[in-house]
Protein backbone atom coordinates (compact mmCIF):
# COMPACT_ATOMS: atom_id res chain seq x y z
CA UNK A 1 0.00 0.00 0.00
CA UNK A 2 1.46 3.48 -1.04
CA UNK A 3 1.03 6.33 1.03
CA UNK A 4 1.65 10.40 0.58
CA UNK A 5 1.35 12.17 3.37
CA UNK A 6 1.11 16.37 2.16
CA UNK A 7 1.00 18.28 5.06
CA UNK A 8 1.73 22.06 6.39
CA UNK A 9 2.71 21.13 9.75
CA UNK A 10 5.75 18.31 9.17
CA UNK A 11 5.25 16.58 12.66
CA UNK A 12 1.46 16.91 12.87
CA UNK A 13 1.59 15.28 9.18
CA UNK A 14 3.89 12.30 10.35
CA UNK A 15 1.51 11.36 13.32
CA UNK A 16 -1.59 11.18 10.76
CA UNK A 17 0.64 8.86 8.92
CA UNK A 18 1.01 6.45 12.06
CA UNK A 19 -2.99 6.77 12.56
CA UNK A 20 -4.04 5.83 9.01
CA UNK A 21 -1.40 2.90 9.02
CA UNK A 22 -2.84 1.53 12.37
CA UNK A 23 -6.44 2.05 11.77
CA UNK A 24 -5.93 0.09 7.98
CA UNK A 25 -4.48 -2.58 10.12
CA UNK A 26 -7.37 -2.65 12.59
CA UNK A 27 -9.85 -2.86 9.91
CA UNK A 28 -7.38 -5.78 8.09
CA UNK A 29 -7.92 -3.18 4.83
CA UNK A 30 -4.09 -3.62 4.08
CA UNK A 31 -5.12 -5.84 1.00
CA UNK A 32 -7.77 -4.18 -0.24
CA UNK A 33 -6.31 -0.75 -0.41
CA UNK A 34 -3.74 -0.03 -3.17
CA UNK A 35 -3.31 3.31 -2.44
CA UNK A 36 -3.86 6.90 0.68
CA UNK A 37 -3.54 10.18 -0.56
CA UNK A 38 -3.49 13.01 2.43
CA UNK A 39 -3.59 16.27 1.66
CA UNK A 40 -3.54 18.77 5.16
CA UNK A 41 -3.28 22.56 5.48
CA UNK A 42 -4.13 23.24 9.39
CA UNK A 43 -4.28 26.64 9.05
CA UNK A 44 -7.34 26.72 6.47
CA UNK A 45 -8.45 24.19 7.77
CA UNK A 46 -8.47 21.17 5.37
CA UNK A 47 -8.23 17.76 5.46
CA UNK A 48 -8.69 15.73 2.13
CA UNK A 49 -8.16 11.88 2.19
CA UNK A 50 -7.87 9.72 -1.53
CA UNK A 51 -8.33 6.35 -1.14
CA UNK A 52 -7.86 3.77 -4.13
CA UNK A 53 -8.86 0.33 -3.26
CA UNK A 54 -10.23 -3.05 -4.73
CA UNK A 55 -13.90 -3.54 -4.20
CA UNK A 56 -13.98 -7.21 -3.63
CA UNK A 57 -16.37 -9.74 -5.36
CA UNK A 58 -18.85 -11.45 -2.98
CA UNK A 59 -17.64 -14.87 -1.91
CA UNK A 60 -18.60 -16.32 1.07
CA UNK A 61 -17.88 -20.15 1.21
CA UNK A 62 -14.54 -21.12 2.31
CA UNK A 63 -13.19 -22.73 -0.90
CA UNK A 64 -13.54 -19.72 -2.84
CA UNK A 65 -11.68 -17.67 -0.27
CA UNK A 66 -8.69 -20.03 0.26
CA UNK A 67 -6.25 -22.58 -0.48
CA UNK A 68 -7.39 -25.84 1.20
CA UNK A 69 -5.56 -29.14 0.89
CA UNK A 70 -5.55 -32.28 3.42
CA UNK A 71 -1.95 -32.96 5.55
CA UNK A 72 -1.91 -36.25 7.53
CA UNK A 73 -5.48 -36.28 9.13
CA UNK A 74 -5.45 -32.34 9.20
CA UNK A 75 -6.51 -29.78 6.97
CA UNK A 76 -4.89 -26.90 6.09
CA UNK A 77 -6.58 -23.66 5.37
CA UNK A 78 -4.27 -20.61 3.73
CA UNK A 79 -6.82 -17.65 3.32
CA UNK A 80 -6.09 -15.27 0.26
CA UNK A 81 -6.97 -12.45 2.14
CA UNK A 82 -6.86 -11.45 6.38
CA UNK A 83 -9.71 -9.74 5.77
CA UNK A 84 -11.57 -12.95 5.99
CA UNK A 85 -10.10 -14.48 9.00
CA UNK A 86 -12.08 -13.03 11.22
CA UNK A 87 -15.24 -15.17 9.86
CA UNK A 88 -13.31 -17.79 9.14
CA UNK A 89 -11.87 -18.44 12.67
CA UNK A 90 -15.58 -17.88 14.04
CA UNK A 91 -17.21 -20.29 11.70
CA UNK A 92 -14.52 -23.08 12.04
CA UNK A 93 -14.58 -22.69 16.07
CA UNK A 94 -18.54 -23.19 16.12
CA UNK A 95 -18.81 -25.67 13.33
CA UNK A 96 -15.27 -28.09 14.71
CA UNK A 97 -15.17 -26.70 18.55
CA UNK A 98 -11.97 -24.92 19.70
CA UNK A 99 -9.61 -27.67 20.14
CA UNK A 100 -9.67 -29.06 16.51
CA UNK A 101 -9.21 -25.85 14.95
CA UNK A 102 -6.01 -23.68 15.41
CA UNK A 103 -4.50 -20.75 13.47
CA UNK A 104 -0.77 -21.14 12.62
CA UNK A 105 0.01 -18.23 10.59
CA UNK A 106 -1.58 -14.58 9.77
CA UNK A 107 -3.53 -16.10 6.99
CA UNK A 108 -3.09 -19.57 7.52
CA UNK A 109 -5.47 -22.02 9.88
CA UNK A 110 -5.15 -26.11 10.76
CA UNK A 111 -7.94 -27.93 11.60
CA UNK A 112 -7.90 -31.38 12.83
CA UNK A 113 -9.63 -34.46 11.45
CA UNK A 114 -12.15 -32.26 8.74
CA UNK A 115 -12.94 -33.25 5.84
CA UNK A 116 -11.65 -30.71 3.09
CA UNK A 117 -14.77 -31.18 1.19
CA UNK A 118 -17.27 -30.14 3.34
CA UNK A 119 -15.08 -26.98 4.28
CA UNK A 120 -14.56 -26.40 1.14
CA UNK A 121 -18.85 -26.26 0.72
CA UNK A 122 -18.45 -23.62 4.45
CA UNK A 123 -20.45 -20.59 4.44
CA UNK A 124 -18.52 -18.40 6.88
CA UNK A 125 -20.70 -15.34 7.19
CA UNK A 126 -23.93 -14.56 5.98
CA UNK A 127 -23.52 -11.22 3.92
CA UNK A 128 -20.76 -10.30 1.52
CA UNK A 129 -17.87 -8.94 3.17
CA UNK A 130 -18.35 -4.43 1.80
CA UNK A 131 -14.61 -3.09 1.39
CA UNK A 132 -16.35 0.15 0.90
CA UNK A 133 -18.21 0.26 4.11
CA UNK A 134 -14.95 -0.32 5.34
CA UNK A 135 -12.84 1.98 3.99
CA UNK A 136 -15.92 4.63 4.58
CA UNK A 137 -15.28 3.42 8.23
CA UNK A 138 -11.53 4.44 7.64
CA UNK A 139 -11.90 7.66 6.48
CA UNK A 140 -14.53 8.35 9.42
CA UNK A 141 -11.72 7.38 11.50
CA UNK A 142 -9.17 9.35 10.59
CA UNK A 143 -10.42 12.58 9.71
CA UNK A 144 -10.08 15.06 12.35
CA UNK A 145 -13.59 15.51 14.50
CA UNK A 146 -13.52 19.00 14.49
CA UNK A 147 -13.91 19.38 10.36
CA UNK A 148 -17.77 18.46 10.14
CA UNK A 149 -18.25 19.64 6.89
CA UNK A 150 -17.66 16.78 4.32
CA UNK A 151 -17.59 16.60 0.48
CA UNK A 152 -17.45 12.94 -0.62
CA UNK A 153 -17.08 11.98 -3.62
CA UNK A 154 -16.57 8.63 -5.31
CA UNK A 155 -14.64 8.25 -9.07
CA UNK A 156 -14.70 4.53 -9.64
CA UNK A 157 -12.52 2.92 -6.96
CA UNK A 158 -11.08 6.04 -6.06
CA UNK A 159 -13.11 7.65 -2.93
CA UNK A 160 -11.96 11.41 -1.93
CA UNK A 161 -13.28 12.63 1.12
CA UNK A 162 -13.01 16.40 1.82
CA UNK A 163 -13.26 17.50 5.04
CA UNK A 164 -13.04 21.80 6.82
CA UNK A 165 -14.77 23.56 8.84
CA UNK A 166 -16.53 26.12 6.60
CA UNK A 167 -18.37 25.34 3.15
CA UNK A 168 -15.72 24.06 1.00
CA UNK A 169 -14.69 26.24 -2.08
CA UNK A 170 -13.91 25.83 -5.61
CA UNK A 171 -10.02 26.39 -5.55
CA UNK A 172 -9.81 23.40 -2.78
CA UNK A 173 -11.84 20.95 -4.74
CA UNK A 174 -9.16 21.71 -7.15
CA UNK A 175 -6.43 21.18 -4.77
CA UNK A 176 -7.43 18.13 -3.83
CA UNK A 177 -8.43 16.79 -6.95
CA UNK A 178 -4.23 17.73 -7.97
CA UNK A 179 -3.35 15.75 -5.34
CA UNK A 180 -2.18 12.49 -6.60
CA UNK A 181 -3.16 9.19 -5.09
CA UNK A 182 -0.49 6.83 -7.03
CA UNK A 183 2.60 8.61 -7.53
CA UNK B 1 4.08 20.87 55.79
CA UNK B 2 3.03 16.95 55.03
CA UNK B 3 5.18 15.31 52.42
CA UNK B 4 3.50 12.55 50.63
CA UNK B 5 5.88 8.95 49.60
CA UNK B 6 4.54 5.47 47.93
CA UNK B 7 6.11 3.07 50.32
CA UNK B 8 6.70 -0.78 48.57
CA UNK B 9 7.18 -3.76 50.85
CA UNK B 10 6.50 -6.79 52.92
CA UNK B 11 4.14 -7.34 55.55
CA UNK B 12 6.91 -8.12 57.63
CA UNK B 13 7.19 -5.50 60.52
CA UNK B 14 5.02 -3.01 58.62
CA UNK B 15 3.17 -2.03 61.55
CA UNK B 16 6.62 -0.17 62.91
CA UNK B 17 5.54 2.10 59.88
CA UNK B 18 2.15 2.68 61.17
CA UNK B 19 3.11 3.39 64.55
CA UNK B 20 6.31 5.42 63.32
CA UNK B 21 3.52 7.81 60.72
CA UNK B 22 1.57 7.77 63.89
CA UNK B 23 3.81 9.04 66.51
CA UNK B 24 4.84 11.80 64.20
CA UNK B 25 1.28 12.78 63.19
CA UNK B 26 1.44 11.47 60.02
CA UNK B 27 -1.21 9.83 58.13
CA UNK B 28 -1.78 6.50 56.29
CA UNK B 29 -3.84 7.59 53.53
CA UNK B 30 -4.14 4.31 51.44
CA UNK B 31 -2.87 0.70 52.53
CA UNK B 32 -3.61 -2.02 49.59
CA UNK B 33 -2.21 -5.32 50.18
CA UNK B 34 -1.67 -8.01 47.53
CA UNK B 35 -0.69 -11.19 49.15
CA UNK B 36 1.88 -11.00 50.95
CA UNK B 37 3.33 -7.21 49.57
CA UNK B 38 2.05 -4.17 50.92
CA UNK B 39 1.63 -0.61 48.99
CA UNK B 40 0.72 2.19 51.01
CA UNK B 41 -0.07 5.71 50.45
CA UNK B 42 1.70 8.07 53.64
CA UNK B 43 1.71 11.38 54.12
CA UNK B 44 4.15 12.71 57.38
CA UNK B 45 5.90 15.94 58.03
CA UNK B 46 8.35 16.91 56.21
CA UNK B 47 11.29 17.21 58.94
CA UNK B 48 10.42 13.02 59.41
CA UNK B 49 10.90 12.06 56.14
CA UNK B 50 14.91 11.26 56.32
CA UNK B 51 14.07 9.04 60.03
CA UNK B 52 10.98 7.51 57.83
CA UNK B 53 13.49 6.81 55.10
CA UNK B 54 16.13 4.94 58.04
CA UNK B 55 12.72 2.66 59.15
CA UNK B 56 11.62 1.52 54.99
CA UNK B 57 15.86 0.56 54.75
CA UNK B 58 15.64 -1.36 57.80
CA UNK B 59 12.56 -3.25 56.84
CA UNK B 60 13.95 -3.90 53.01
CA UNK B 61 10.92 -1.84 52.44
CA UNK B 62 11.70 1.38 49.00
CA UNK B 63 10.08 5.02 49.52
CA UNK B 64 9.30 7.12 46.65
CA UNK B 65 8.31 10.59 46.97
CA UNK B 66 4.59 10.86 45.13
CA UNK B 67 3.56 14.42 45.34
CA UNK B 68 0.53 13.60 43.90
CA UNK B 69 -0.89 11.27 46.71
CA UNK B 70 -3.72 13.40 48.00
CA UNK B 71 -4.98 15.16 44.82
CA UNK B 72 -7.38 14.75 42.69
CA UNK B 73 -6.67 15.42 38.65
CA UNK B 74 -9.03 15.53 35.57
CA UNK B 75 -8.14 14.38 32.50
CA UNK B 76 -9.56 16.09 29.85
CA UNK B 77 -10.56 15.05 26.58
CA UNK B 78 -11.85 16.94 23.59
CA UNK B 79 -14.55 14.71 23.56
CA UNK B 80 -15.76 11.25 23.78
CA UNK B 81 -14.87 9.89 20.74
CA UNK B 82 -12.96 7.27 19.52
CA UNK B 83 -10.74 10.15 17.82
CA UNK B 84 -9.84 11.20 21.47
CA UNK B 85 -10.36 7.50 23.78
CA UNK B 86 -9.03 5.69 25.42
CA UNK B 87 -5.39 5.39 24.57
CA UNK B 88 -3.86 9.21 25.29
CA UNK B 89 -6.31 10.15 28.13
CA UNK B 90 -5.93 6.53 29.39
CA UNK B 91 -2.14 6.15 29.54
CA UNK B 92 -1.60 9.96 30.84
CA UNK B 93 -4.51 8.79 33.72
CA UNK B 94 -2.98 5.15 34.82
CA UNK B 95 1.14 6.92 34.94
CA UNK B 96 -0.95 9.90 37.04
CA UNK B 97 -2.32 7.30 39.08
CA UNK B 98 0.74 5.38 39.59
CA UNK B 99 2.14 8.47 40.85
CA UNK B 100 -0.20 8.65 43.52
CA UNK B 101 -3.47 10.83 42.09
CA UNK B 102 -6.56 10.30 41.90
CA UNK B 103 -7.70 10.81 38.19
CA UNK B 104 -11.19 11.19 36.44
CA UNK B 105 -11.40 11.08 32.63
CA UNK B 106 -13.93 13.62 31.18
CA UNK B 107 -15.01 14.19 27.66
CA UNK B 108 -15.82 17.82 26.41
CA UNK B 109 -18.91 18.50 24.37
CA UNK B 110 -17.21 20.28 21.84
CA UNK B 111 -13.55 20.61 22.17
CA UNK B 112 -12.40 19.44 18.57
CA UNK B 113 -12.37 22.42 15.46
CA UNK B 114 -11.33 25.51 15.30
CA UNK B 115 -14.18 27.59 15.72
CA UNK B 116 -16.93 25.70 17.70
CA UNK B 117 -14.44 24.97 20.23
CA UNK B 118 -15.56 26.00 23.67
CA UNK B 119 -15.91 24.69 27.45
CA UNK B 120 -19.42 25.37 28.69
CA UNK B 121 -20.10 26.77 32.42
CA UNK B 122 -20.86 23.46 33.99
CA UNK B 123 -17.75 21.88 32.25
CA UNK B 124 -15.65 24.20 33.40
CA UNK B 125 -16.88 23.95 37.33
CA UNK B 126 -16.61 20.67 37.04
CA UNK B 127 -13.05 20.55 35.95
CA UNK B 128 -12.55 23.39 38.67
CA UNK B 129 -13.23 20.88 41.73
CA UNK B 130 -10.40 18.99 40.68
CA UNK B 131 -6.78 20.27 41.94
CA UNK B 132 -5.66 20.07 38.40
CA UNK B 133 -6.72 18.89 34.97
CA UNK B 134 -4.59 17.56 31.93
CA UNK B 135 -6.23 18.76 28.43
CA UNK B 136 -5.35 15.80 25.50
CA UNK B 137 -4.96 18.00 22.76
CA UNK B 138 -4.08 16.99 19.07
CA UNK B 139 -1.20 17.09 16.66
CA UNK B 140 -1.22 20.41 15.02
CA UNK B 141 0.72 23.53 16.11
CA UNK B 142 -1.46 25.91 14.28
CA UNK B 143 -4.71 24.46 16.43
CA UNK B 144 -3.15 24.55 19.21
CA UNK B 145 -1.57 27.70 19.73
CA UNK B 146 -3.98 29.62 18.16
CA UNK B 147 -7.79 28.10 19.07
CA UNK B 148 -7.40 25.53 21.91
CA UNK B 149 -6.41 27.81 24.82
CA UNK B 150 -9.96 29.04 25.31
CA UNK B 151 -10.27 25.82 26.82
CA UNK B 152 -8.94 26.13 29.61
CA UNK B 153 -7.48 30.23 30.20
CA UNK B 154 -10.33 30.63 32.17
CA UNK B 155 -9.46 28.09 34.84
CA UNK B 156 -8.94 28.81 38.61
CA UNK B 157 -6.50 25.11 38.73
CA UNK B 158 -3.70 24.91 36.96
CA UNK B 159 -3.54 23.18 33.70
CA UNK B 160 -0.91 20.57 31.99
CA UNK B 161 -1.81 20.53 27.79
CA UNK B 162 -0.37 17.82 26.04
CA UNK B 163 -0.15 17.57 21.81
CA UNK B 164 1.81 16.22 18.95
CA UNK B 165 4.68 19.44 18.87
CA UNK B 166 7.35 18.78 20.84
CA UNK B 167 7.89 22.33 22.16
CA UNK B 168 5.38 24.70 22.36
CA UNK B 169 4.40 28.07 24.14
CA UNK B 170 0.74 27.95 25.02
CA UNK B 171 -1.55 30.79 26.90
CA UNK B 172 -3.44 29.64 29.66
CA UNK B 173 -1.72 26.83 29.95
CA UNK B 174 0.69 26.26 33.34
CA UNK B 175 2.32 23.40 31.74
CA UNK B 176 3.11 21.45 27.89
CA UNK B 177 4.40 18.40 27.79
CA UNK B 178 5.14 17.55 23.88
CA UNK B 179 5.15 14.13 21.63
CA UNK B 180 1.55 12.79 22.94
CA UNK B 181 -0.53 13.25 20.45
CA UNK B 182 -3.69 12.15 19.20
CA UNK B 183 -2.30 8.39 18.49
CA UNK B 184 -4.51 5.49 17.94
CA UNK B 185 -2.30 2.78 20.21
CA UNK B 186 -1.41 2.20 23.74
CA UNK B 187 1.66 3.85 25.02
CA UNK B 188 4.48 1.07 24.74
CA UNK B 189 7.75 2.42 23.76
CA UNK B 190 9.89 3.56 26.20
CA UNK B 191 10.03 7.03 24.49
CA UNK B 192 6.29 7.56 24.63
CA UNK B 193 6.50 5.95 28.50
CA UNK B 194 9.28 8.60 29.46
CA UNK B 195 6.57 11.55 28.48
CA UNK B 196 3.72 10.40 30.35
CA UNK B 197 6.34 10.06 33.07
CA UNK B 198 7.08 13.74 32.16
CA UNK B 199 3.32 14.67 32.77
CA UNK B 200 3.06 13.11 35.82
CA UNK B 201 6.16 15.01 37.10
CA UNK B 202 5.18 18.17 35.71
CA UNK B 203 1.93 17.57 37.86
CA UNK B 204 3.62 16.81 40.57
CA UNK B 205 5.78 19.98 40.61
CA UNK B 206 2.88 22.07 40.27
CA UNK B 207 0.77 20.50 42.83
CA UNK B 208 4.03 20.81 45.56
CA UNK B 209 4.09 24.49 44.38
CA UNK B 210 0.14 25.13 45.20
CA UNK B 211 0.61 23.39 48.52
CA UNK B 212 3.67 25.30 49.31
CA UNK B 213 1.58 28.36 48.38
CA UNK B 214 -1.23 27.03 50.87
CA UNK B 215 1.17 26.55 53.37
CA UNK B 216 1.40 30.66 53.84
CA UNK B 217 -2.38 30.34 54.62
CA UNK B 218 -2.73 27.15 55.79
CA UNK B 219 -5.63 24.62 56.11
CA UNK B 220 -7.30 25.30 59.67
CA UNK B 221 -7.66 20.97 59.48
CA UNK B 222 -5.63 19.39 57.56
CA UNK B 223 -8.19 17.44 54.78
CA UNK B 224 -6.60 13.67 55.54
CA UNK B 225 -7.38 13.99 59.47
CA UNK B 226 -10.82 15.29 58.41
CA UNK B 227 -10.81 11.67 55.95
CA UNK B 228 -10.38 9.72 59.03
CA UNK B 229 -12.74 11.31 61.06
CA UNK B 230 -15.69 11.55 57.98
CA UNK B 231 -14.78 7.32 57.88
CA UNK B 232 -15.13 7.05 61.37
CA UNK B 233 -18.11 9.00 62.28
CA UNK B 234 -20.35 8.24 59.28
CA UNK B 235 -19.11 4.73 58.47
CA UNK B 236 -21.92 4.25 55.53
CA UNK B 237 -19.06 5.54 53.30
CA UNK B 238 -17.14 2.46 53.87
CA UNK B 239 -19.88 0.60 51.51
CA UNK B 240 -19.94 2.63 49.10
CA UNK B 241 -19.06 1.23 45.63
CA UNK B 242 -17.30 4.02 44.31
CA UNK B 243 -13.63 4.09 44.11
CA UNK B 244 -12.41 5.79 46.81
CA UNK B 245 -15.46 6.90 48.45
CA UNK B 246 -13.45 9.27 50.50
CA UNK B 247 -11.13 11.10 47.69
CA UNK B 248 -8.61 13.49 48.98
CA UNK B 249 -7.92 16.70 47.70
CA UNK B 250 -5.29 19.51 48.44
CA UNK B 251 -7.95 21.90 49.81
CA UNK B 252 -10.73 19.16 51.40
CA UNK B 253 -12.51 16.11 49.81
CA UNK B 254 -15.16 14.29 47.78
CA UNK B 255 -17.03 12.28 49.65
CA UNK B 256 -18.98 9.27 47.52
CA UNK B 257 -22.31 9.64 49.28
CA UNK B 258 -25.68 11.28 48.50
CA UNK B 259 -25.73 14.70 49.15
CA UNK B 260 -29.27 15.40 50.04
CA UNK B 261 -29.05 12.49 52.62
CA UNK B 262 -26.00 12.73 54.05
CA UNK B 263 -25.26 16.83 53.78
CA UNK B 264 -25.89 16.91 57.61
CA UNK B 265 -23.98 14.32 59.01
CA UNK B 266 -21.15 15.49 57.10
CA UNK B 267 -21.31 18.72 58.56
CA UNK B 268 -21.85 17.38 62.20
CA UNK B 269 -18.73 15.52 62.03
CA UNK B 270 -16.84 16.58 64.68
CA UNK B 271 -13.06 17.26 64.00
CA UNK B 272 -10.62 17.77 66.89
CA UNK B 273 -13.22 19.79 68.98
CA UNK B 274 -14.55 21.48 65.41
CA UNK B 275 -17.52 21.07 63.47
CA UNK B 276 -16.94 20.25 59.69
CA UNK B 277 -19.88 22.10 58.76
CA UNK B 278 -18.16 25.53 60.54
CA UNK B 279 -14.66 25.14 59.24
CA UNK B 280 -15.21 23.99 55.39
CA UNK B 281 -18.00 24.65 52.94
CA UNK B 282 -20.11 21.86 52.01
CA UNK B 283 -21.66 21.43 48.63
CA UNK B 284 -22.93 19.38 45.74
CA UNK B 285 -20.52 18.28 43.33
CA UNK B 286 -21.44 18.12 40.08
CA UNK B 287 -20.38 14.96 39.32
CA UNK B 288 -23.41 12.45 40.27
CA UNK B 289 -24.71 14.20 43.72
CA UNK B 290 -21.26 13.87 45.84
CA UNK B 291 -20.23 16.11 48.83
CA UNK B 292 -17.31 18.55 48.13
CA UNK B 293 -15.71 19.50 51.33
CA UNK B 294 -13.08 22.63 50.55
CA UNK B 295 -12.04 23.46 54.30
CA UNK B 296 -11.34 27.04 54.90
CA UNK B 297 -7.66 28.67 55.43
CA UNK B 298 -6.55 30.11 59.23
CA UNK B 299 -7.17 33.32 57.90
CA UNK B 300 -10.97 33.15 57.45
CA UNK B 301 -11.36 32.89 61.13
CA UNK B 302 -8.76 35.56 62.36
Amino acid sequence: MKMIVVSSDSKGGEMYRHIIERNVEDLALGSSVEGIAVLIKPELPLFVIKVRYRERESKNKLGELAKIEQRSGNVRVVLEDEIDLGDALKTLWSTYGRDRVEQSGRTEIVVKGADPDSLRELKIRKERVSVSEKVNELVNRVIPEGLRVRNAMKEGDLLIVMAAEDPIPEDWKRMAADLAVDT
Amino acid sequence: MLKYFIFEGGMYKHELLLEFVDDVGGFVIQKTVIGLDLIMNLAIPEEEAERLQELVTEVNGKLRDAPLIGTEVAVVAPTLSRHHLPHPACDIAENLRRHGAKTNIMGLARGVGQKIVHTSIQERQLIEEHDLAVFTLGNFEHCLKKFKSKLFKDLSIPVIVTGGPLELEIEGASGYVGGIGRYPERARTLDMIERLRKVSELAGKLIEERRKEMDLDPLIIEPALVKTEVERQVPEVLDALSPNPVTLKVDGLRIKLPYDDYKDRVASVMVDGRRLGEVSRITKSLMRDYILVRILPESYFS
